[in-house]
């Protein structure tokens, strides 16, 4: 088959090569593999960047504009919590650290992780390591050139983020590269890291869910830490606290570039030391359990594909339950300073918000932001039934008595059932959440606001099955896109003089701030249809075509 | 359609990728309690032909059925009576192999679990692991175990023994002569002719997605010739005449030839003088392509 003719062609070429040469090969093998994300993420973060930076000029031309803006948002645990400690958010550098910094940085920490997971042991789990060590490298070597192809990527992107906010906003030299060195250095960071767990555990898919698991750790500090009643210290306990504290130039502080860097330093070489001492497929400290007895039947398509998406529903269930809980220990700040601050409270009712003082208003606000978590959920499941196809389980499963349809069927149930009761943990996160710091919701605000996520999530399901149903070499690439770009527009809406019918594509826009607003039937009803609708053609295609085991 | 004993049928089977086609008009059928090997290099389209008896992918023309049963169109009768081993078993990283078993087991719709436990113990295979840990031979040992622990009336097998080590390769061949004292009909594709020669009643041979040659092994008698290298000290003894051989090649006194039926006239004459090395292999199947059908493939 192609890809074996490819594999010999690669030994074959190792053979007669020098290991300088291999490794430049390498890099470049490396480089191709980062390219096609890399480009997607760059051009999303500086554009960004430049975004806000834009945006700032033009909200607030003058000077009293911009100092009422820093005395209502600086300080504020509301705005806080969501996008860090402000500093100096009268100066364009000030605002756009944190206004873009604040929401972008978890998302470059992700982008790190899943990047240098990929490249610090993708191929190793997929077994082409075999065949590059067999050769004249070392798994230093190895390991070395996928720290280099980041250290290129994040260089570029570095590069292109500071030239871009220099060039084209009013930024100074100085604040524009400030920012893209923070953002680059805390890149660098979490890529590291996501290279030394790879190195500890044994495989990559473990390496992921811890490093995951930190960075939802790390936020979760970073958010706690902007309560009054916490220690000062505390947002130096998490990276994402660093971050807040670097603000602009002359302002803030470069302690956290010292600590990125040696974190990058340590993480790098710890990395590489352990790189050479591991096994192929070993891991340093955390050892495969070998044996597992196993006494539960096991014996229907129901429990098994509820089995396989439970660690997926755990950590997303947990997510959402935790960070809606987390943002709304300030429901009663919030509404402080809404109280203080009449002019945000009209800012708000643009939004379709009735009454923005009252705490429904903010969990209206924090739920929306959470709908991420549902929708990511419901487009990993149906990722992972492409990956099912993709390895040849699903071909395994088919060739027994089981029609591809109840596969089809039961799986998406599956899925649907994940989605609500991760959709009502989102709610109910909202009204512990707020219920620990004094404010009582209303428990059927609380059970609205997590029903009003699940048509998205359906249609996002819908879609998604579309995809797979077509072309499903394409499911998780075209799905994560569709949904990251949607949720982006409807995000930066406010920073951009889009074309309203784009803004108005995206399902996010017309998702309703519930419970701070009244549901929309028509618009949920809508969304229900077309992913049902789209759920129906693409299960239609899957059942009259190829299974498709590349 | 299902008097007599036929089993399956490929009638005229095309099946395309883009511009490969991976099956060209494919023709062939097998009786009740036979045991076929399918033959071919890589490429050949072997696992193309098992696919689509399994109804896993659609044939571009023709049709394919399982005791009558359409392949594409009615996939669950035909699996009902069938199990299959594929060529790389990819199992649930989460699962134990007892787990995958238990669910494979389940979904055909039940198994004999003492049947289960003695090929356990035979194919020496531990369940109690997580999937993710197996290695390759011991993930194919769950394909096998599973497949015939369900007594299907068909077995179809691709490269069933690709990773097994010589001793389970072994067992394997007794486990098929079992299976077919039972009566149980069994397709196996494989790219060594030495290991389908053994257990199959017939072969059928499959190059650049044709079928080439389809019978018994007396029918193909001339597929089965050997590589004879030998080494003398001195001048070789002259091979010219004996019976069977063919392609004989001399180079300071190193042979190369072919043998084809019985070796005894062979060694007989190899033995008239000193030899320091010999060595007798099977030739791969592009060899034999090479030697009895030329560069290009031939209609069958
Ligand atoms: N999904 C696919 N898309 C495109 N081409 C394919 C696909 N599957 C198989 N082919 C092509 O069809 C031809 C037959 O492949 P097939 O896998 O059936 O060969 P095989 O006889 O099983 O080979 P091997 O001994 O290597 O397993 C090959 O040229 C292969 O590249
Ligand atoms: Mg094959």
């Amino acid at each position: 088959m192609a890809s074996r003719d490819a594999t010999f062609e690669q030994t074959g070429a190792v053979a007669t090569m020098t290991p300088l040469a291999v490794w430049f090969r390498l890099l470049r093998h490396h480089l191709r593999l980062l390219a096609p994300s890399s480009i997607v993420w760059i051009l999303l973060l500086t554009g960004s960047a430049a975004f806000v930076a834009g945006f700032w000029v033009d909200n607030f031309p003058t000077e009293e504009d911009r100092i009422s803006l820093a005395q209502s948002v600086e300080g504020n645990p509301a705005f806080e919590a969501m996008f860090g400690k402000g500093i100096s958010l009268e100066t364009i550098e000030g605002f756009t650290m944190w206004r873009a910094g604040g929401p972008l940085i978890p998302a470059i920490a992700i982008w790190g992780l899943l990047v240098a997971t990929r490249l610090g042991r993708g191929d190793e789990d997929k077994g082409h390591d075999e065949l590059l060590l067999g050769g004249v490298l070392s798994r230093q070597a190895l390991l070395g050139s996928a720290i280099a192809a980041l250290a290129i990527v994040i260089s570029i992107y570095t590069l292109l983020t500071g030239l871009t906010l220099v060039g084209v906003s009013e930024i100074t030299t100085a604040g524009g590269w400030r920012y893209a060195f923070a953002t680059g250095v805390g890149f660098a960071f979490f890529a590291t890291l996501g290279a030394l767990l790879v190195q500890i555990t044994p495989n990559r898919s473990i390496a992921l869910r811890i490093g995951l698991g930190l960075i939802g750790l790390a936020i979760g500090v970073r958010i706690l830490s902007v309560l009054e009643t916490m220690p000062s210290w505390l947002p130096w306990t998490t990276p994402f606290g660093w971050f807040s504290e670097v603000g602009p130039p002359g302002d803030g502080s470069d302690v956290p570039f010292l600590l990125f860097s040696l974190g990058t330093v340590l993480f790098g070489v710890g990395a590489l030391t352990l790189s050479g001492r591991r096994e192929l497929h070993g891991s340093m400290l955390l050892q495969e359990s070998e044996s597992a007895h196993h006494t539960r039947p096991y014996d229907s398509l129901w429990v098994h594909e509820t089995r396989q998406t439970l660690p997926a529903f755990i950590g997303f269930g947990a997510v959402g339950l935790l960070l809606s809980a987390i943002f709304a220990l300030v429901t009663n700040d919030f509404v402080e300073f809404i109280d203080e601050f009449p002019a945000f409270a009209d800012a708000l009712r643009g939004f379709g918000l009735d009454d923005p003082s009252d705490p429904s208003a903010f969990i209206g606000l924090i739920v929306s932001l959470m709908v991420l978590v549902v929708t990511l959920y419901a487009a990993g499941h149906v990722a992972s039934m492409r990956d099912d196809e993709a390895s040849g389980r699903l071909a395994t499963l088919l060739t027994l008595p089981l029609e591809r349809s109840r596969w089809l069927v039961v799986n998406t149930l599956v899925g649907l059932g994940a989605v609500v009761i991760i959709s009502l943990l989102i709610g109910l996160g909202s009204l512990v959440g707020s219920a620990i710091t004094g404010t009582m919701l209303d428990p059927g605000d609380a059970l609205r606001a997590g029903l009003n996520l699940i048509p998205i999530a359906v249609l996002f399901i819908g879609l998604a099955i579309l995809i797979f149903g077509l072309y499903p070499p394409l499911t998780a690439p075209l799905i994560y896109i569709v949904m990251l770009t949607t949720y982006l527009v409807v995000m930066m809406d406010a920073f951009l003089d889009m074309p309203g019918w784009i803004i108005a594509l995206s399902p996010f826009e017309h998702l309703a701030l519930v419970p701070g607003e009244a549901a929309n039937l028509t618009v949920s009803a809508l969304f229900l249809l077309i992913g049902i609708a789209g759920g129906i053609v693409g299960f239609l295609a899957f059942r009259s075509r190829d299974l498709r085991m590349d | 359609m299902a008097e007599n004993n036929e089993v399956l049928r490929f009638d005229n089977v095309t099946k395309r990728f883009g511009e490969t086609i991976a099956l060209d008009s494919l023709s062939m059928t097998l009786e009740r309690g036979e045991v076929v090997g399918l033959l071919g290099p890589n490429g050949a389209g072997k696992t193309t032909a098992l696919r689509i008896l399994l109804g896993l992918i659609k044939p571009t023309e023709g049709q394919a059925t399982v005791y009558g049963f359409d392949t594409w169109l009615q996939p669950v009768q035909v699996h009902q009576r069938l199990a299959y081993v594929p060529s790389e078993f990819n199992v649930w990283p989460n699962l134990t192999g007892g787990q995958i078993l238990d669910l494979l087991g389940a979904l055909y719709g039940g198994y004999d679990p003492d049947i289960r436990e003695q090929y356990i113990e035979r194919f020496n295979f531990d369940p109690n692991k997580k999937g993710r840990t197996y290695s390759k031979g011991n993930r194919q040992k769950i394909a096998l175990i599973a497949a015939l622990m369900t007594r299907a009336d068909l077995l179809v097998m691709d490269e069933p023994t690709a990773g097994l080590d010589p001793l389970l390769e072994q067992e394997f061949q007794t486990v098929l002569r079992e299976a077919k004292s039972r009566g149980q009909t069994i397709l196996l594709s494989s790219h060594v002719l030495s290991e389908v020669e053994v257990a199959c009643d017939r072969v059928a041979i499959l190059r650049n997605g044709r079928l080439v040659e389809y019978g018994t092994l007396q029918d193909l008698r001339h597929l089965s010739a050997r590589t004879v290298e030998a080494t003398y000290r001195g001048d070789p003894p002259d091979f010219a005449d004996v019976t069977g051989v063919e392609d004989v090649v001399f180079e300071n006194g190193h042979v190369r030839l072919q043998v084809t039926g019985s070796t005894d006239p062979l060694i007989k004459a190899m033995a008239k003088s000193e030899i320091t090395g010999i060595q007798v292999r099977e030739p791969t199947l592009e060899e034999l392509f090479h030697s009895y059908y030329g560069e290009e493939p031939v209609d069958g």
